[in-house]
């Protein structure tokens, strides 16, 4: 019975939390966007030149198509792995 | 992530980068997989047999051709991974050529990639997310430092989900609500706090707002101009509510994130697609899912998002493709959801 009373409060106090922290977040400013300075803040959202250096590297989205390609042209083959897709989201 | 900005952008990495042949790709399905594909990399990275248990193959790997592995990290520091890649072409240099090539009947292809979903002729959308240190009051804005943590991912709409954005009769003024699942699929799946890293997406029950509407503004001819606007808001309380997949979380974590969004755009009726989409979004986010870089400081905070076109190159599936509302979505033959190495 304590631990059923306990286990409740536990789970009500967490419903404050987030419901707090809903308030919260709610309540921050954000800027005001129209179409006449949507270009302002794609400059501030995209990544900027420095930041696009991975890009430079012409990558090949699959490892499959990556070995094929490799042994093509005989050279080694760089595969960067990760979970969720190294140029996508991840 | 970190990869991107710490590793392949260092001058020596990308210097060293231009004596591979450079890949990418995501390693969840190669090293479980059953495709043809999955067991050559299983077998490259794991001394030739299948991989059987459950550690993360992530990192950044130089191979031959023929699938020997010849050097290998797993590591954000760009000295470390030149040193690799380095290592990696040495280890080419001596290796014999009959122990380079691909083996005639080496099986490489995969029966199924969620990339073969892709829409053509849809509307496919780069999502940037990039958190915002906000004074926003004082001018933040193009000119001032943001956050250089920002993350991408990929959003789909066949052709004909395309055309549903417009009116049906699209002259100017003409206003209409974008329909509901078309905005609910960027609300659960794109307008998402992964900023940081991976995070979870959203339920159906989750949603409690999801609208937006789009304005037919100019029209000349079968090009038409839109403007659109719309808001969005994801209460997910903690318990998981999307069923056994892979995405299924070990712990409840309270999370949210509301966006207010302005956007325009121009359709051409004759081809029946969009020649550009530009929309930013701004979410005020709370909370942490278990990946998404939050552990240290849940506390609220604003995310900036762009959306736009992505080039015709860009074929990486959308993160959570497989959960979106949407009979054009092919899944494999067997699809079952792995959920037992997901946090």
């Amino acid at each position: 019975m304590l631990s059923a009373l306990f286990l409740l409060a536990l789970q009500s106090s967490a419903g404050a939390d987030w419901q707090h922290a809903r308030e919260a977040a709610l309540e921050l400013p954000i800027p005001a966007v129209t179409v006449e300075n949507l270009e302002d803040w794609r400059r501030a959202i995209l990544p900027r030149a420095g930041e696009r250096d991975w890009e430079s590297i012409p990558w090949i989205t699959s490892f499959a198509e990556g070995i094929r390609r490799a042994d093509a042209e005989q050279r080694p083959l760089l595969f960067w792995a990760m979970n969720g897709h190294p140029l996508g989201c991840t | 992530m970190a990869g991107r900005g710490s590793v392949f952008s260092n001058p020596r990495v990308l210097s060293l980068a231009r004596s591979f042949v450079p890949a990418a790709d995501e390693v969840w399905r190669l090293q479980r997989g059953e495709d043809a594909d999955c067991r050559f990399f299983q077998r490259a990275v794991n001394g030739g047999e299948p991989i059987t248990d459950k550690g993360t193959r992530q990192g950044i790997w130089v191979f031959a051709p023929s699938g020997k592995l010849l050097a290998k990290v797993n590591s954000n520091r760009a000295e470390v991974v030149a040193d690799m890649l380095e290592r990696g072409l040495a280890a080419w240099e001596e290796l014999p050529p009959e122990e380079r090539r691909l083996a005639e009947d080496a099986e490489l292809e995969p029966a199924f990639r969620w990339e073969h979903n892709y829409p053509e002729g849809g509307l496919v959308l780069e999502r940037t997310a990039r958190d915002l240190r906000g004074d926003f009051d004082s001018g933040f804005g193009a000119d001032s430092k943001p956050s250089g943590r920002f993350n991408r991912d990929f959003a789909w709409f066949t052709a004909e989900e395309a055309r549903a954005w417009l009116p049906a009769h699209p002259v100017v003024g003409a206003k209409q609500p974008v329909p509901t699942e078309l905005v609910a699929r960027l609300a659960r799946f794109h307008l998402v706090d992964n900023a940081r890293g991976q995070t979870l997406p959203y339920a159906p029950e989750e949603i409690r707002e999801a609208s937006m509407v789009v304005e037919v503004v100019a029209r000349e001819g079968t090009t038409v101009e839109l403007e659109l606007s719309g808001e969005t808001e994801m209460v997910a309380e903690g318990p998981w509510l999307l069923g056994e997949n892979l995405w299924k979380p070990k712990q409840e974590l309270a999370r949210g994130i509301a966006t207010t969004l302005t956007g325009r755009a121009t359709f051409d009726l004759e081809t029946g697609a969009f020649t550009s989409f530009e929309a930013i979004a701004f979410g005020r986010r709370w909370g942490r899912s278990p990946m998404n870089g939050r552990g240290r400081d849940a506390s609220p905070s604003v995310v900036g998002f762009h959306l736009g076109l992505a080039p015709r190159s860009h074929r990486i599936a959308p993160t959570f493709l497989s959960l979106y509302d949407a009979d054009w979505v092919r899944k494999p033959e067997g699809w079952a959801d792995h959920s037992e190495n997901r946090p």
